[in-house]
């Protein structure tokens, strides 16, 4: 007869092995009230966070903040609200008549500070420039070396104004009510200045909003041809709208006056008229400025647009190419 | 056992030089497009105003429309000499994307006019000839190497009934 392998006479779990306990109070505590706890901290952050970033892109946050003295938060202020205009969830946003007409006369007083200022700018350097040709010490070129560095000096510490001057007009191009026409027009057909570089930018920025501006109102308050995930105004809100212009052109001041021409084009009572500005624009004798026009004459319609369209298309490239680098 | 060792060492060597010579081979010298592009005279100046605007007349159905403007910003090869450049180190470069665009741009503007039957019309009766150089122009684009091009080219050939 075979042995027969003996059977263990102990059944139970080989040695080794931890005891089988239910869990204890302190171990659940670890596996579900510290990552509960995370969570909510996390989902506190997020809900928090999104509060305080919906507060800081109302409007009265961005006008306190272009409000502010310091230029470089004003400008600053501008650059953000020119890129949140930009997004489809800022329809209401860029719908908003009265933050429009607060933003165009922002505008309007930027840019005419800045005009001043550049003509001081300009008024120093002369005086600057007077001398450095003055100094029989320096040679021709050092001559011509200090006065372009004296140029340079001169304009580039007003870039905090002109860079809110240039983000306030991209701003006004991504509305959809033709609130901003009146002065986008008027800087894009001035055509004297202290510094042609920075007035070249100005015009062909202005330009460009135009273009920009026409584009949305067509799409977007007209619901001319929108493009596919773009959303058009519904008749309540360009109700809304019409309500508030009205509202705000009783009176004399500039306010009034800017929201009665918006609500006398909206209605169809009168031309908006960007058709003679583009046409006056493009006879300028800056190249890039007039392929500027061309292409903003594709969102208006009016009796000169085709006439100048015309005359574009026989362009011959006369005229200056002024080149405007980041560093200018 | 050592010389089959030997011959199959031998016949792996084989495979792995023919592998790198086809992997590593200089590719053939490519025909000398910027050379021709070089001997062609770019488009006059101004070009950029003139088409932005003809596109932008195009767009709108105009009865005016200067065709050999359109037709110009159809000519892809003329568009490659007008995008050929210097790099700062003096190296002669062509922006084919940028003239690739340009053209598209153009196809889609007179996909938009042709669809304008009273334009097409009018410019038809006032400039036959132009308008037929304009269909020839599409008709070469059905021949572009751009696939993107051919197929708008084919779409506005149809619609022009061509």
């Amino acid at each position: 007869m075979a042995s027969e392998v003996p059977v263990p006479s102990n059944p139970a779990a080989p040695q080794g092995l931890p005891p089988v306990n239910p869990p204890s109070g302190r171990f659940i505590l670890q596996l579900f009230l510290i990552p509960g706890l995370i969570v909510a901290v996390l989902v506190m952050v997020m809900f928090f966070g999104g509060m305080m970033l919906s507060s800081t892109s109302t409007p009265d946050a961005y006008l306190a903040k272009l409000d502010n003295p310091n230029p470089d938060i004003r400008w600053r202020a501008a650059h953000e609200l020119a890129q949140v205009l930009k997004r489809p969830e800022s329809l209401e946003l860029a719908s908003n008549p009265d933050f429009a007409m607060e933003i165009a006369l922002r505008l309007r007083k930027a840019w005419k500070d800045l005009e001043k200022a550049e003509g001081d700018a300009g008024l120093e350097l002369a005086v600057t420039t007077k001398q450095i040709r003055a100094n029989t010490a320096l040679k021709p070129e050092e001559k011509e070396q200090q006065a372009d560095q004296a140029y340079i000096a001169a304009f580039r510490k007003l870039r905090p104004q002109r860079d809110l001057v240039l983000f306030l007009i991209n701003s006004l191009g991504d509305f959809t009510v033709p609130v901003g026409v009146p002065v986008l027009c008027e800087i894009a057909v001035t055509g004297s200045g202290a510094e042609p570089k920075g007035l070249a930018l100005r015009r062909r920025r202005a330009v460009w909003a135009l273009g920009n501006l026409g584009e949305n109102y067509k799409r977007r308050y007209q619901g001319i041809d929108p493009p596919e995930g773009v959303k058009a105004l519904a008749s309540f809100q360009k109700t809304a709208i019409l309500q508030k212009l009205s509202k705000a052109a009783e009176g004399e001041d500039e306010r009034a006056k800017m929201a009665q021409y918006t609500v006398d084009v909206l209605q169809g009572k009168r031309p908006h008229n960007v058709d003679h500005w583009l046409a006056l624009a493009a006879q300028t004798d800056d190249v890039f400025l007039r392929e500027m026009v061309a292409m903003a004459l594709n969102f208006w319609d009016g009796p000169l647009v085709e006439p100048t369209l015309l005359q574009l298309s026989r362009d011959t490239g006369l005229g200056k190419r002024i080149v405007v680098t980041d560093d200018d | 056992m050592v010389p089959r060792g030997l011959i199959l060492l031998g016949l792996m060597l084989v495979l792995v030089t023919a592998v790198g010579l086809v992997m590593f081979r200089p590719p053939p010298a490519p025909p000398d497009v910027q050379d021709s592009l070089a001997k062609m005279e770019p488009s006059k100046p101004g070009w950029e105003v003139r088409y932005n605007a003809v596109m932008a007349l195009a767009r709108r159905g105009s009865t005016k429309l200067p065709i050999d403007v359109l037709a110009e910003v159809l000519d892809e090869k003329q568009q490659m000499r007008n995008f050929m450049g210097k790099t700062p180190e003096d190296e002669v470069v062509v922006d084919e994307q940028a003239a690739r665009v340009t053209v598209l741009s153009g196809l889609k503007a007179l996909e938009k006019w042709v669809a304008n039957k009273d334009a097409v019309k009018a410019v038809q009766t006032e400039n036959a000839k132009g308008y037929e150089q304009l269909r020839a122009a599409v008709d070469k684009l059905t021949q572009s190497p751009s696939p993107v091009l051919r197929q708008r080219a084919e779409a506005v050939k149809q619609l022009m009934g061509a």
